[in-house]
């Protein structure tokens, strides 16, 4: 086919910037990885990886099981039964999404403890007095990690799952039934079997979680690839080493993706029910109603309304103590700040790259656009173990030119400012608004464009008067969830913020590690408000609009 | 720029001179996507101020047409030459915002989030503001759209959209309107009146247009010449009457109207067939045709002149009855229509009068030479 050269080809080569600087960190890693020693490797494979790669396996694998099961159970409980409550708890079981894993292990260490408001309550009413004499298991453990991991991130699985339930029609489900096969047996004969492709994307969207997270392992003691690599660099200052182990975690998130297309191939089936009538829930009664609200409630209390309400207990008596401290004002500020300007930047690019492909409209442009979304894969730490070499790199090149030319040095001009944190939170987060923007122009028809460009509009003209216009719902939600993303991330912000700098994650970090209760519970309790922002958006599209996509 | 009005309403000079430009010239162009061949070497031109439908099947590359030649969609082969200036060739490609053409959808493509008077100006761009007011509001005048003119496409009907549509697409005053299947989105009371409107204003606008239709009846009653496309090919392009008249294969006379065939072989100018002899005089002898019967071409009488046949079956249509014969020597019952006759059932005995000037001897597409 005939191509005048150069067409469209400042958003190919905007779009091409953008998966370049995406791209790099990995390519940086893998560099770094190959310059470290080899007896350095030899200890690492002999005393830290064995440990890391077990329990970063037990812990996807359990938490992977629990999320599943109640995820799943809560999907069908709630679409094919009708109880009282049934539209509350609907949403509620959203809830834990707000719920960062690192401070749901935060509440639950001190709840726990066992000088702590629960075990100290059922001795009162056990009638014992010495904490020695009375202990429930303790929640530091492999365990402990799984059940508080799977409780909060639930909802992944829930929320893709419900969708599947909702899009199947009432027609297969009523085929069964007049087989002869009871509601549970539909459940597992036809509704979870039909549902599997969603169980899998939500199933994955849980494990990057659980690899991406640093805190709750850490505080919880069970040593993940990720507590590691942060060990690795952070205490032993060993880059290199803390590159293979990143290399290793990174094919864990790839395999995790991979599973998930793989999973998702057979996705055709699910989508025959095209006009489908949503199955009519059944009414449940007296015991029934009753077993079946508290087994809802279950997943709520302990993913989100336990740790909150501690949270909200703990904050008020801080405050009532010590009113708000100038420090958590400052870090509240400081994380909206980075996380405003990181929000801005990923939308434009975003938006560039998606644009890209719409303008365009070549085969180049969608693959530009996949792999600008990679970042959502890369676990933080990895990332930001792939960034250091990068943003070193640039620096010393700045350095050297400005020492050249203006004779002064700019030092870690990029370190120092929080642009390489920035980088890393537009890097992780472009998935985000890369998918919302697509999904966006997908609901703009073709014969819009084809109409503007028949009327004289260039590409730049286009998106100005149409497409922004009707993109703007897509991109405000796009934006909303990568601000809060932002506000959220530790792993990253750990490793790559500038010297002194605290946001309210790592504030929160570092008060869990050090074993001190002070201003925490409100850095923990301002980042719940913030996440429920979102939780609140998406319980009001989820019903109306059954969408799977990377908008979670 | 001088007022659309003053421009429409001239009557413009047409050109007088031996050898008009045609304003639409497409000159062998081929679209292949991947080994689907869309277009086959298609050629035709549209002279200015002339309405040309391109009728066809589903998937005979028509749309295809109109998208190579409003530069949505790049030919593989061949060029598209607007008003004598290549826009399209072997080291030529005007983008579709430079071409000055004017594009209605099937949907209409409105802009949902602007104005129908803003929609109409949205291709008037580098002109005084007061100059867009006054040719917008000329422009819907001119449709019946004035009162519409703050109000947003989903508060109008169909046929409202549809104006709006020609209306934006008239405004920056293209050299050629493209439409695509205009009116296949309305109900088809509504449809014949809009499309009587519609042409009314193209044809006082003295505007070249090509009309996109599946449907053979529209694409006779709304053009000048009909180009008929199957898979690809340009089958025929002519006036539609000769068109209709005299279909140049099989699959044309088919495709135009319901008609009985009946094989035969040319021979000597002639073909023999069980309900008579008929001309096919620029066939070549001995080769495999098709006779093509229109069914209101073929009388019924009772009185014994004529080919003897038997109802087989009679159905009532309203104006007219459509009946099928069984005719000794045909191997599939006859269709034909009946105006004003009295309902005759199955069994009922007649003879059959064909007039020869409605019937149509073709080259067989299926049984080539």
């Amino acid at each position: 086919m005939l191509r005048r050269p150069g067409r469209g080809s400042p958003w190919l080569a905007a779009s091409g910037i953008v998966a370049l600087l995406v791209i790099a960190p990995i390519a940086a890693l893998a560099l770094t990885a190959s310059r470290g020693s080899a007896d350095l490797w030899q200890h690492l494979i002999a005393y830290v990886l064995p440990v890391a790669v077990r329990d970063t396996f037990v812990l996807l694998l359990g938490v992977g099981l629990l999320t599943a099961a109640v995820g799943t159970t809560m999907a069908w409980l709630v679409t094919a039964y009708d109880f009282p409550g049934r539209r509350v708890i609907d949403w509620a079981l959203l809830l834990p999404l707000a719920v960062p894993t690192y401070v749901v292990a935060y509440a639950y260490l001190d709840i726990l403890h066992p000088v702590g408001p629960v075990q100290t309550a059922l001795r009162a009413l056990l009638g014992i007095d010495d904490p020695r004499d009375f202990r429930l298991p303790d929640i530091r453990s492999m365990a402990g990690c799984v059940v508080l991991l799977g409780f909060v991130l639930y909802p992944y699985v829930y929320l893709t799952t419900r969708a599947m339930f909702l899009m199947q029609t009432a027609n297969l489900v009523e085929v069964a039934r007049t087989l002869g096969i009871s509601r549970r047996g539909v459940f597992l004969r036809v509704a979870f079997p039909l549902a599997r492709p969603a169980v899998a994307v939500g199933l994955s969207l849980v494990l990057l979680e659980t690899v991406n997270d640093i805190g709750a392992s850490e505080f919880l003691g069970i040593r993940t690839l990720t507590v590691s690599i942060y060990a690795t660099w952070i205490t032993r200052s060993d880059l290199a080493g803390a590159a293979q182990m990143a290399l290793a975690m990174l094919a864990v998130a790839l395999g995790v993706v991979l599973l998930e297309r793989w999973a998702r191939r057979q996705r055709q089936y699910a989508n025959d029910a095209q006009h489908a009538r949503p199955l009519e829930p059944q009414r449940l009664a007296g015991w029934r109603a009753g077993a079946a609200l508290v087994a809802a409630i279950t997943p709520v209390a302990i993913g989100f309304a336990i740790p909150a309400a501690y949270l909200v207990d703990e904050a008020l008596a801080r405050v009532r103590f010590a009113g708000v401290s100038r420090v958590i004002l400052s870090e509240t500020s400081a994380t909206i700040g980075l996380s405003l300007v990181a929000t801005a930047l990923t939308v434009l690019a975003g938006l560039g790259v998606a644009y890209a492909v719409r303008a365009t409209g070549r085969a180049a442009a969608g693959v530009l656009a996949r792999i600008a979304s990679l970042g959502y894969a890369i676990p933080g730490t990895v990332l930001a173990i792939g960034l250091l070499p990068v943003v070193t790199g640039i620096e010393a090149f700045v350095d050297s030119g400005a020492r050249a030319v203006l004779g002064v040095s700019t030092g870690l001009l990029l370190l120092g400012s929080g642009a390489a944190l920035i980088y890393a939170y537009v890097v992780r987060f472009l998935a985000l608004a890369v998918g919302g923007v697509e999904a966006g122009l997908s609901r703009v028809p073709a014969s819009l464009d084809e109409a503007a460009r028949t009327l004289g509009e260039s590409a730049g003209g286009r998106l100005r008067r149409i497409h922004l216009p009707l993109v703007r719902p897509a991109l405000a939600t796009a934006a909303l969830l990568v601000f809060v993303d932002c506000m959220k991330e530790l792993p990253a912000t750990l490793l790559l913020r500038p010297l002194g700098l605290e946001t309210l994650a790592t504030h929160l970090y570092g008060e869990a590690v050090r074993g001190t209760y002070e201003d925490a519970a409100i850095a923990a309790l301002l980042i719940v408000a913030a996440g429920l922002v979102p939780v609140v958006i998406l319980a009001r599209v989820s019903r109306a609009r059954i969408h799977a996509g990377p908008l979670l | 720029m001088t007022s659309l009005v003053s421009v429409v309403d001239a009557p413009r000079g047409m050109p007088v001179s031996p050898v008009a430009m045609p304003m639409v010239a497409v000159d062998r162009v081929t679209v292949a996507f991947g080994d689907l061949l869309a277009l086959d070497g298609v050629s035709l031109e549209v002279e200015t101020g002339e309405i040309v439908s391109l009728v066809g099947p589903s998937g005979s590359g028509k749309s295809t047409l109109l998208r190579v030649i409003a530069g949505i969609t790049r030919p593989t082969r061949g060029r598209v030459r607007l008003a004598g200036s290549e826009v399209a060739g072997p080291a030529t490609f005007v983008e579709p915002e430079h071409r000055r053409v004017g594009l209605v959808f099937q949907d209409y493509a409105l802009f949902p989030h602007l104005t129908i008077a803003a929609n109409v100006a949205f291709g008037l761009k580098g002109l005084d503001r007061r100059v867009v007011r006054r040719t917008v509001g000329e422009l819907l005048e001119r449709f019946g759209l004035a009162r519409y003119a703050e109000s947003y496409p989903h508060m109008l009907s169909g046929g409202e959209r549809q104006r709006v549509a020609l209306a934006r697409a008239l405004a920056p005053q293209p050299r050629v309107i493209l439409m695509d299947e205009p009116f296949s989105g309305l109900d088809s009371r509504l449809r014949d009146r809009v499309r009587q409107e519609t042409l009314d204003v193209l044809r006082e606008t003295h505007t070249t247009t090509l009309v996109v239709t599946h449907d053979p009846s529209e694409a006779m009653r709304a053009a000048d010449r009909v180009a008929l496309l199957h898979d690809g090919r340009l089958i025929q392009y002519g006036p539609v009457e000769e068109v209709y008249a005299h279909p140049a294969t099989a699959f044309a006379a088919r495709f135009l109207s319901e008609v009985n065939e009946l094989s035969g072989t040319c021979c000597c100018g002639r073909v023999d067939t069980a309900l008579g002899s008929f001309a096919a005089p620029h066939l070549p002898e001995a080769s495999p045709v098709r006779v093509c019967i229109r069914p209101h071409h073929v009388r019924v009488t009772d009185r014994p002149t004529g080919i003897p046949a038997m109802v087989v079956s009679s159905e009532f249509l309203g104006e007219s009855d459509r009946m099928m014969l069984e005719v000794p020597g045909l191997d599939r019952p006859l269709c034909l229509r009946t105006f004003g006759r009295a309902h005759m059932a199955p069994g009922h005995r007649v003879f059959l009068d064909v007039d020869p000037a409605g019937v149509v001897v073709v080259p067989d597409d299926d049984r080539p030479a």
